[in-house]
Formats: structure tokens, sequence, C-alpha cells
């Protein structure tokens, strides 16, 4: 042993000190950077012929749980799924009305059976006459317009999801390139753990779209699934397809998803993600929305079709679709028509002469302008309970089902919401235990600073000590 | 950098993000007094319960405008019909006093009386109300009565009825049948023809529970009165000898009396007709009470599922309060937690 191998030891202790503050010094910079898992300088005792020679820097790497790490992932899949139906259900919801401002489908309905009260109670004033049509004029447009709000959100969900799966394309893509670079390094037994952070943080971006499945092989490299296994990322990219449909109607449905040319639509919907809140929206929920408010409008045309009165069947056909066929067109019998509400209409003949709705000119004969015969016969059928075409063991008046319908728009966005408060406590709760495991905490960094420092002050003091052994040796000459 | 773990920091932005939350819910139930804005916030069954109560406070509150203007008409036709009871007794005192020997004075006094109440008995067989004349039921834009003048012109002309009394070629049944004949056809008196009293107004009081009432102007017993009214608007007595004349006064008299009998009628059947409308009316008000009593029901209901306790949203907005300020001290005291305050 002489002064030099000394003085190299005490060079390697330096060198390894100015390497740990580095780490550290990155940890403290980084200490509030989303994804950034928190770096750990290794060294060791470097060993040449069987002895010690100083300390060696080893490469920088980082403790992540991935186990914890998934169940994050998964726990934001499940969150945007929720949040993207409840922002959606959110805006159908404020379109079917609020509590305190009677615009609701069931208000109107009320409204139109209010007109008809006063009609009965006035059928000599032709302003009563005029003011039902207007009303039930009311009506049709409110069916109208929830139509073209269910199938503009359709379309809306329909674009996003394109938009979703071009991101996700273009993460995989990224992903692909990391891998590479990974590989590389790992050959080369440099680092990686910055690398490695930053393709978590796309797998995390690509999760909260879609759920997926990853799992890192012995090369270092991850391979990216669909939950339910279908491969999307290995040595070669799968790309996700998707074409946007235009415009959607009640009776058409949205494109599929597919993954190298294989339809993937309902295994994403069954999982969770954006794009499967997207298309649960497009293809589900939206959709049964659109069949019961297309059953309550048919159930509105056909209760205010044909009216007995006075011993008289009257064809009074308060409503048509837009090409004027009254209910008993529609086939056997009144049969439900997809996209009825979208339709509907006041006949033509009543916007143009409210009157005949007190007498008309087909089966019945009003016996003066007093005669509210009409207008009461009408009124009893706002009291009888039916079923509806698509619901045919459940009996309600129509105002009961439209008032079921707001109810079930309204209970199922609160429903939503409560699952979304809940997935979002136990999310941020499995957020907190990874970054507790694999986060930076500044006062352990801190720490790690001073033993640095230490370190780095004992080494140069070694140097100090070597130097004077050497000036002591010049000086005995 | 001020606290040492980032979670810390995540824990305490969820906590004072969901305190927050809580107080801007809590802030707009106290300012709006609901318990949402929105059929979500009203949480399981409440949003189609609020829906359908207030379904029912409009249907209930439609009821009760359908019964005012109904009943405006009603006790409308009801004082008209109270105003002819009047005149029916009138008429009977008049005919009354025919009896007392004294016709020969009284006859020019009881033809302009009967000419008077033919015109009374129109004017209030066409009152109205709003343009709707209450006697013509479902026919309400014609008035009921025609004419007066056509009517008393018609019955004394040529084609009409001849009531000058002789025992001998005119006598009281035969006048009373004449006249009687004419006043069936319908036209010469009332514009409703034969309309039956099936087209009596009716309305729509409550769930599947409609109501008639009213009554026509073209019924019997205002027929009899203007037939009488007509007579004796009209009546002479033949001269001739003294054996002829008492013969013929004789047969005024049995014209007086057969008509009392007829306006007596007149009278109880109209006292009838108040009577039912009486009953109609308190019908109408008995259930418009039930809907009033209804209305404040469904409200006290309706402020249960949409409006927010005022005392229990302030509480609540106090208790929130405390609990995001010790979050914002404990946020404060966790400053000084960092090891680099220590570091010099």
């Amino acid at each position: 042993m002489t002064l030099t191998t000394s003085l190299l030891h005490a060079r390697s202790g330096m060198i390894s000190a100015q390497a740990g503050l580095d780490v550290v010094s990155r940890n403290i910079a980084n200490a509030t950077t989303e994804g950034y898992t928190k770096k750990i300088h290794n060294q060791s005792n470097r060993i040449i012929g069987g002895r010690g020679h100083g300390v060696q820097t080893d490469e920088v790497t980082r403790k992540v749980s991935e186990n914890l790490q998934r169940e994050v992932r998964e726990q934001y899949a499940a969150i945007e799924k929720l949040e993207i139906l409840d922002e959606f259900l959110g805006r159908l919801e404020l379109e079917f009305g609020r509590p305190d401002d009677q615009s609701s489908i069931a208000a109107k309905l009320t409204e139109l059976k209010g007109a008809f009260q006063t009609l009965a109670t006035a059928p000599e004033n032709s302003t009563n006459a005029i003011a039902l049509v207007a009303t039930a004029d009311e009506l049709a447009r409110s069916f109208n317009s929830f139509n073209d709000l269910i199938q503009e959100l359709r379309v809306e969900s329909d674009s996003r999801i394109s938009d979703f799966v071009t991101s996700v394309n273009s993460d995989l893509a990224v992903i692909k390139d990391l891998n590479e670079q990974i590989g590389q390094r790992t050959a080369a037994e440099k680092s990686t753990a910055d690398l490695e952070d930053k393709r978590d943080q796309l797998l995390l971006n690509i999760n909260k779209n879609l759920s997926i499945g990853s799992f890192e092989r012995k090369n270092s490299r991850v391979t990216v699934s669909t939950a339910d296994g279908a491969l999307m990322l290995d040595d070669t990219l799968l790309q996700l397809a998707f074409t946007p449909t235009a415009a959607l109607s009640a009776s058409t449905n949205g494109g599929d998803v597919t993954l190298a040319g294989v339809v993937i639509t309902d295994k994403i919907k069954a999982r969770d993600g954006v794009i499967a809140g997207l298309l649960t929206l497009r293809d589900t929920v939206l959709p049964q929305f659109q069949v019961v408010l297309d059953d309550l409008a048919l159930e509105v045309a056909k209760q205010l079709d044909v009216v007995a009165v006075g011993g008289s069947t009257e064809a009074l056909n308060l409503f048509t679709d837009a090409a004027g066929n009254a209910p008993q067109a529609f086939g056997t019998p009144n049969s439900f028509t997809a996209g009825f509400s979208g339709t509907i209409r006041v006949r033509a003949a009543l916007v143009n002469n409210p009157s005949l709705v007190v007498n008309p000119t087909g089966g019945y004969t009003a016996l003066g302008p007093s005669d509210n015969s009409l207008p009461l016969a009408i009124l009893s059928l706002f009291e009888t309970q039916t079923a509806l075409s698509q619901v045919p063991a459940v009996s309600n008046t129509m105002e009961g089902f439209a008032a079921a319908l707001v109810g079930s728009v309204a209970n199922t966005k609160a429903e939503y919401e409560t699952q979304l408060s809940f997935q979002t406590v136990f999310r941020d709760q499995l957020r907190d235990r990874f970054e507790n495991e694999s986060g930076v905490n500044t006062d352990e960094e801190l720490t790690n600073l001073i033993t640095l420092e230490a370190a780095f002050g004992a080494s140069a003091r070694v140097l100090t000590t070597v130097q004077r052994a050497f000036d002591d040796v010049i000086n005995m000459i | 950098m001020r606290l040492a773990n980032v979670t810390h920091i995540n824990r305490l932005q969820a906590s004072v993000r969901d305190l927050h939350v809580d107080l801007a819910k809590t802030e707009e139930q106290i300012s709006t007094g609901k318990v949402a804005s929105v059929f979500s916030g009203l949480k399981g069954e409440k949003a189609r319960v609020s829906v359908q109560l207030r379904e029912v406070l409009s249907t209930r509150e439609s009821y009760i405008n359908t019964i005012n203007t109904t009943k405006l008409r009603a006790e409308v036709a009801s004082s008209a019909l109270t105003e002819i009871q009047n005149l029916a007794s009138d008429l009977r005192v008049e005919l009354i006093k025919q009896t007392q020997d004294l016709y020969s004075e009284n006859l020019p006094i009881m033809n302009e009386f009967a000419k008077t109440q033919i015109d009374r008995l129109a004017n209030l067989l066409n009152s109205e109300v709003a343009g709707i004349f209450v006697f013509s039921g479902m026919a309400s834009s014609t008035a009921p009565i025609i004419n007066t003048e056509t009517i008393k012109t018609n019955f004394a002309a040529g084609g009409g009825v001849n009531t000058a009394v002789n025992a001998a070629s005119n006598s009281a049944a035969t006048i009373q049948n004449n006249s009687n004949t004419w006043f069936n056809t319908m036209g010469n008196w009332n514009a409703l023809g034969t309309l039956s009293s099936a087209s009596e107004n009716t309305v729509h009081a409550a769930v599947g529970l409609n109501v008639s009432y009213g009554e026509m102007a073209n019924q019997e017993a205002f027929s009899d009165l203007f037939e009488i009214l007509n007579i004796f608007a009209n009546v002479t007595v033949a001269g001739g000898t003294a054996a002829q004349q008492q013969a013929n006064q004789s047969e005024y008299r049995t014209l007086v009396d057969n008509s009392r009998g007829t306006v007596e009628q007149a009278f109880d059947d109209i006292n009838q007709m108040v009577a039912d409308l009486g009953g109609d009316l308190a019908r109408l008000n008995s259930i418009q009470e039930k809907h009033k009593n209804d209305i404040e029901l469904v409200t006290s209901q309706l402020d249960n599922v949409e409006n927010v306790d005022s005392f229990e949203a302030i509480n609540r907005f106090q208790s929130l309060r405390s609990q995001i300020e010790s979050s914002y001290q404990i946020t404060a005291a966790s400053r000084g937690f960092s090891l680099l305050n220590f570091l010099n």
C-alpha cells in the first residue's frame, strides 16, 4: 500500500459523493413533478485483484411497486370512464329541465293537459284553441330538441373516440421508441430509471384512455396489450383504428374500434377508460334514453290520436310524424318507430285551423261553440294508464312516464356521480400509498445531502493528509 | 419545498378540494333555499317524485281556475233565476188581483205589466258573462231569447193567438191551447231550437269527475211564463149583452185561475232549478276546497323534497368553515416540519 493508493481511494470517494449529490439534487428538484419516482444513488466497494480499491459508483436505480402502480393506473381508468359519463349526462340532464323552471318534458306535458282544461272551460274562446295548439307544438319541439341533443351527444362521443384512439396510437409509438432506448442502455449497463419514469407516465396516459395490461420483459422492454389480452405492442406495434361517423340517428350505429383489423368495441366497452365511457355513451346509455323518449312520444301521439266522443270516434290526430302520418299508419298496431321523437309534429291541419280541436270535421259535430265534449274526452285520456310498447309490463299515465324519464336521467347521473366520488377517494388513497413508497421525501434527501457532504469532506481530508505526508517525505530529503 | 413529502401535499389538496366542493354546495343551498338546482342533486326517487308533485300542483291549480270561471257563470245564472222567481211571484200577485172583480179597471194595468215583464224575463234569460250567454248551454254565443218586440208582435198578429176572451167562441181553454201550440214552435220565441238538457255546460272539476251545471232557456217553465205573459199582455174580454158579459167575465176568471196554476207550476220548477244550481255551486265549492287542501299538502311534500332545511344547511356551512380553517392551520403548522428549516 502506498500513499498514491490512498490518494486514489480518496479521489474515488469524492467522485462517488459528487454522483450522489447529483442524484439528491435531481430528486429535490423533481419532488413535485408528476410521475417522477425517487432515484437511488448506488455505490459499492471497488475490488481489483482481490483487494479493495476505493469506491465504485453504480448505475442509478428507482424503487417502484409494480402491483401498486398497476392498481393506481386501473383506478385512473375507472375514474376517467365515470367522469366522461358524468359530464355527458350532466349536459343531457340540463336539457331535460330543472326542478324550478318547469322546462322538463313532463312539465310541458302537464302544460298541454292544462291547455285542454282551459279549452274545456271556455271552448267558445278561440284563443284557448290557439294556445292549446301552440302548447302542443312546444311539446313536439321539446321532443325534437331532446332527440337532437341525444344524437348530437352520440356524434360528439364518436368524434372524441377518434381523438383518443389517435392519442393511444401516438403514445404507443413513443413507448416503442422508449423500449428501444431502454433496451440499448440496459445492454450497456447504463441507468434507465428516467426513461422508465417517462414510459410509466405514457402507460398511465394510455390507461386513462383505454384499460390495458403491461409487463416488463427481461430485456427491460414493456409489452402492452388490451385488458383482454389482445397484443398492442411487443417487438411490433399494432395500431388501433377507428373511423368517426359524421351523422348519427336513432336507427344508426357508430363505427367499431379495431385492433389490427379485429373488432374490439365490445371488449373495450366492458372495461374502463375514456374510450370505454364514450363507447358506452354512444352505444348504450344514450340509445337507451332515445328508446324511452321515442316510446313516450309515441305514447303521447297514440293517446291523443283517436278519441271516443258523443258516441262517435273522432280522429283528432293531434300529433303526426314529419310526413303527416298519424300513429295508426305506423303499422301493427301503432308500432314503435325509432327516432319518432325527432319527427313528431302537431298535425298541419290543426296548426292551420286550431278550432278543429273543439269542432272537428270528422265523426263528431259540436253542438255549439261551448260544446266541450271533445276537450273533456281528451282530458280523460290524460288520466288513462297504458303500457309503453317497449315496457309492456308497466302501466302508467303519459305524465307518469314523462316523470319517470326525467327521474331516470337524473338518477343515472346521480349514480355515476356517487360512483365517481367513491372511486376518486379510493384512487387518491392508492396514489398516496404509491407516492409514499416511490415518491421523493425531501427530509430524507436532505439527510442524504448531509451524509454526502460529510463523505465528500472526509475524502477531501484524506487528500489533505496524503498531501502533508508527501510534503513531509519531500522535506526529509 | 415546504413540506417533506409530495403525498402530504396531495392529501392536503384533496382534503381542501373536497371541503371546498361541499362548501360551495352548502353556500348554494343557503342562498337558493333548494337542495339542488338540477334533478340529479335530489338523488334517488326524489327527482321523479318532484316532477310528479309539480304535475299534481299544476293540475290542481288548473282545476281551481276552471272552477272559478264556472262559479262566476253559475252565480250569474243563479241570480237571474232568483230574479225570474221574483218575476213569477209578481205575476201571481197580479193574477190574484184579476180575481177581485175589478178586471175592467185592472186589465189595462195587467196588459202593461205583462208587456214589461216579457222584456224583463227575456233580459234575465239573455244574461251573459264575458260574452257567454249563461242560459244557452253549449250554444253559448247565441242569445237564447229572440227580440221581444218580434215575439209580442207575432203573438198578437193574424197568424198568432186570439186573446179576446169570449165564452161562446174563444174560451179560456182555446186561448191556452192556441198559445201553448204557438210557444211549442221554438223559433217563435227562442234561438236555441230543440237543444236538449244534455247540451248543458259540463266542467272537468277533478280527476275523473265532470260536473254538469246551468239551465237552458228553452225549458218549459220559461216557455210557460212567456205564454202567460203574452196572453195577458194582449188579453181582452168581449162585450155583448149582460148575460154574455157575465159569461165572458166568468170565462176570463177561468183563464186567470188556469194561468195562476201554470205560473205556480213554473215557480216550483224554477225553484227546483235554483236548488239544483245551488247544489252544483256547493259541490264545486267543496271540490275547490279539496283542491286547495291538496295544493297545501303537495306544496308541503314538495318542500320536503326540493327545499333545504336552512338551519341544517347553516350548521353544515359553519362546520365546513371550521374544518377548512383547521385544515389551513394544520398546513401552516406543518410548514415548520421540514428539515430544510433547521439546516443553516
